[in-house]
């Protein structure tokens, strides 16, 4: 799977900077580098407790932030992960926080730079 | 996060209650979301468009950060741990400072359901993720404006409530064309009701039932029109004290549309009373005082002088009033006053028809007629009387009254009453010269000691001092029996046999002596003393043909005269049944003489009630024929028996040819008409000629003979019946 980062997205973040404020980007970079691997871990523990609430909220919430960041794919993976949990279907979610965690790594590989 | 702290407040603004919001620089927006990302972007384009921003990452913390910073608008997503946004936004909705706080929900695209759950729990409008930052703090922009310019109309129409609860005043829109209606809060108040309907019929239901007929034709006009109107209404209600005075106005706007206002102007319309009260009424009786008398005469005059009536002005002094005010206080002597202003009222009520042949006259008479101007001088206002005695009768009724005893709560009171009199319009064109003479004859009364009235004019005050004295007589005469009967025969000209009597009243007064009919009989009708005197001569001219037919006599017709006043003011069929009951008078032995004018007056009229008459099976006769100029026509039509020759045609028949042609074609006529025709006034041989030779019927006169006593007609009756068998023989 394909997690490459859409550069318009980002370009829009750096368009919200403004002169004399701390870099907005980094900002947000960091941010999600550090809340997206509780957001993963949240995820696993609801799957581990049977709790399809925790994985929906945790799902929705990360994929927000990746669709704000460019991350359209893994936001996709996240989308379909809270749709399922919503209907209380976690039978699969084992095979979607694999492919979650991965997109995660690609990710922060092509955003590292700007935190 | 950046709110502003302005530390201490100014002393002056201490006492006003102050918002946070109100001191606030920039607009203070609460973000919403659990999605830290998300949140931290849209604080930064909102910021850099100058809005400050205050986050909350769930619904619990929304709802407490909401109510600790009042802030200008809400941006929140749906879905968060916790509370979503939904349960939060409801929750914001039930507080005060949240009630109309915008609220932008921030929900999944195209989630058709989420909007419209948003919608349901009371957000203002929703913006889809993901959100375009650059775009979002107008859309803040406008929607915080928009706030503002709803909370401007709303805080105006709170104020226009107000206002109009204070000026009890409601505005109100009708089209005409469909019959739809917009009321103000104020017009159900207004109008009592707790809902009005959106049609006009909604208004026309809250007022009086009095009132109803004249709106509902001034709003159907207004639907033809639609012009300016202006009126004013009581509300309908079950108890009549507690019913309110309603102004209603309208105008027409530029689509036609009648945009209008209601007010409730009772406690106006109640002052402008009580104004008017103080102003017009004395306020020791209640009655009109002098300014209120002054428009009550003139309204008079007019009346008077459009009609061509007269009316009288009544001006009393209380004789002894100053003594009972000094004797006995001021407070006596108001209550006295009051009872006096009572007294009044019921003689006017009691003599109000007097003088009246007409009832409905005085049913439409004005009440307002006594006047207090001050002191112990009262007036007394009498519209439309026929006769200068009626005003003499009444004032001679007041000063009996008035003179009987005064039963006051702390004493007795006895007091006598002079009275002025003058009358519209001999003695005064003016209420200013009215009352002046009135009071000139009132002072004149006072000199005169006794008497307890005086008119003004003397010519008038003679001739009503006569007048009355002769109706004091007619009256007394009346029920002591003062008049008797006589009889004058009527007799065939062909047979030479006696037909019929005439009964004629007459009076024999102690003093007077014999008064004429031709004096009293006016007076009588005048009084209505004509009803008593009318059927006493009935019932004896009944019972005296009874009793002669008793005695053997050889029954003929005992006519008796009707007078108009009986027939107008009597059932005169009714009066004659019961005579004839009475005296077991067979009715073929009666006759009825109508004058013919009464006939003429109402035609259909007429012919109904000699048609009543005849059903009784008497006869009817037209008296004084001739003399009224009846339509041929309709004589036809009438159901008589026979007709009178007024005497005027026989007296000159002799010498006058123009009376003799009258004459003979009276008979003529009659004949053709198959009625019986007699002559009366016959006083000689040349005239009974004239009558044979043209085929009169019978005759009746001096020539016969006089009106006599019944006793002496007996005889008479007995000589002359002897004498025609002689003759025979």
């Amino acid at each position: 799977m394909n997690f490459q980062l859409e550069q318009s997205a980002i370009e829009g973040i750096r368009a919200l900077q403004r002169p004399g404020r701390p870099d907005i980007l980094a900002r947000l970079v960091n941010l999600y580098l550090d809340n997206t691997p509780v957001l993963i871990a949240d995820i696993r523990d609801g799957v581990s407790a049977n709790d399809a609430d925790r994985v929906k909220m945790a799902a929705h919430t990360l994929k927000s932030s990746s669709a704000y960041l460019g991350a359209t794919s893994l936001a996709d993976q996240c989308d379909k992960l809270e749709q399922k949990a919503a209907n209380n279907d976690l039978s699969k979610a084992g095979s979607y926080i694999e492919t979650i965690t991965t997109g995660f790594e690609a990710v922060s590989d092509q955003i590292q730079k700007y935190g | 996060m950046h709110i502003n702290s302005l530390g201490a407040l100014p002393s002056n603004r201490v006492d006003s209650p102050v918002t946070t919001a109100d001191l606030r620089i920039n607009p203070l927006v609460l973000l919403v979301d659990d999605d830290p990302t998300g949140q931290l972007m849209a604080s930064e384009a909102l910021e850099a468009e100058g809005f400050d921003v205050i986050e909350a990452v769930d619904g619990v913390e929304a709802v407490q950060l909401f109510a600790q910073h009042k802030p200008d608008i809400v941006v929140m997503d749906v879905v968060m741990p916790r509370m979503d946004g939904f349960a939060a936004c409801a929750q914001i909705r039930q507080s005060a400072a949240g009630k109309h706080v915008p609220v932008l929900m921030v929900t999944g695209l195209n989630d058709i359901d989420s909007i419209k759950k948003a919608y349901e729990f009371g957000a203002t409008d929703f913006v889809t993720k993901p959100i375009n930052f650059f775009t979002l703090p107008y859309r803040v922009h406008y929607m915080i404006r928009a706030k503002a310019t709803a909370d401007e109309l709303r805080e105006s129409r709170a104020k226009l409530d107000k206002a109009q609860r204070i000026a009890k005043l409601g505005h109100w829109e009708w089209q005409t064309q469909d019959d739809q209606c917009l009321w103000s809060a104020e017009c159900a108040r207004i109008l009592n009701v707790s809902k009005l309907g959106n049609t006009l019929h909604t208004l026309i239901e809250c007022i009086h039932a009095d009132d109803q007929v004249m709106v509902n034709a001034l709003l159907e006009r207004t639907k033809i029109d639609s012009q300016r109107f202006s009126t004013k209404f009581r509300t309908r209600t079950d108890n009549a004290d507690r019913s309110r005075i309603i102004q209603v106005e309208a105008e027409p706007d530029s689509t036609g549309t009648m945009v209008g206002t209601l007010q409730d102007i009772t406690e106006r319309a109640n002052a402008e009373e009580q104004i008017h009260n103080l102003a017009y009424f004395d306020l020791v009786t209640g009655l009109p005082n002098r300014a209120n008398l002054n428009d009550m005469v003139d309204n008079a005059i007019t009346k008077a002088r459009i009609g061509n009536k007269k009316f009288a002005l009544l001006f009393l002094d209380l004789d002894r009033f100053k003594q009972v005010n000094d004797s006995f206080g001021h407070n006596v002597g108001d209550a006295l006053l009051r009872s006096v202003s009572t007294r009044l009222g019921e003689v006017i009520r009691e003599t109000d028809c007097v003088g009246q042949i007409d009832d409905s006259v005085a049913a439409i008479r004005p009440p307002d007629k006594i006047a207090r101007l001050g002191g112990d001088e009262f007036v007394v206002l009498l519209d439309s009387i026929e006769r200068v005695e009626d005003a003499a009768y009444v004032a001679r009724r007041i000063c009996k009254s008035l003179a009987k005893t005064f039963q006051l709560s702390e004493t007795d009171v006895h007091i006598s009453t002079t009275i002025g009199i003058s009358i519209y319009p001999a003695d005064g064109k003016t209420p200013d010269e009215l009352l002046k003479h009135a009071d000139v004859a009132m002072y004149h009364a006072k000199e005169q000691g006794r008497n307890c009235y005086h008119f003004y004019s003397q010519s008038i005050h003679k001739l009503s001092l006569e007048r009355f004295a002769l109706e004091r007589d007619l009256r007394e005469s009346l029920e002591s029996g003062g008049f008797h009967l006589e009889y004058q025969p009527k007799i065939s000209i062909r047979t030479g046999d006696i037909t019929g009597v005439e009964a004629l009243v007459r009076w024999e007064h102690p003093t007077r002596g014999r008064v004429s009919p031709a004096d009293f009989i006016p007076l009588a009708e005048e009084t209505g003393l004509i009803l008593p005197l009318g059927e006493w001569v009935l019932r004896t001219a009944c019972q005296q043909m009874a009793e002669w037919i008793e005695c053997g006599i050889q029954p003929f017709v005992m006519a008796v005269n009707c007078s108009s006043i009986q027939l107008v003011r009597t059932d005169m069929t009714n009066v004659i049944k019961s005579a004839l009951d009475a005296t077991g008078l067979d009715p073929t032995c009666l006759e009825i003489e109508l004058t013919e004018s009464l006939l003429l007056q109402n035609v259909e009229e007429g012919i109904a009630i000699l048609q009543a008459l005849k059903s009784l099976g008497l006869h009817v006769s037209i008296d004084d024929f001739g003399t009224g100029f009846s339509s041929l026509s309709y004589l036809k039509r009438l159901p008589v028996d026979k007709l009178k020759i007024d005497q005027s045609f026989i007296r000159d028949l002799n010498t006058d040819p123009g009376d003799a042609a009258i004459v003979t074609s009276m008979i003529t006529l009659a004949h053709n008409l198959d009625l019986t025709v007699i002559a009366e006034g016959v006083e000689n041989t040349e005239q009974l000629g004239f009558l044979r030779a043209n085929r009169c019927d019978e005759i009746q006169g001096f020539l016969i003979s006089r009106p006599q006593p019944a006793d002496d007609l007996q005889q008479w009756i007995e000589r002359f019946n002897s004498q025609l068998t002689d003759k025979a023989a």
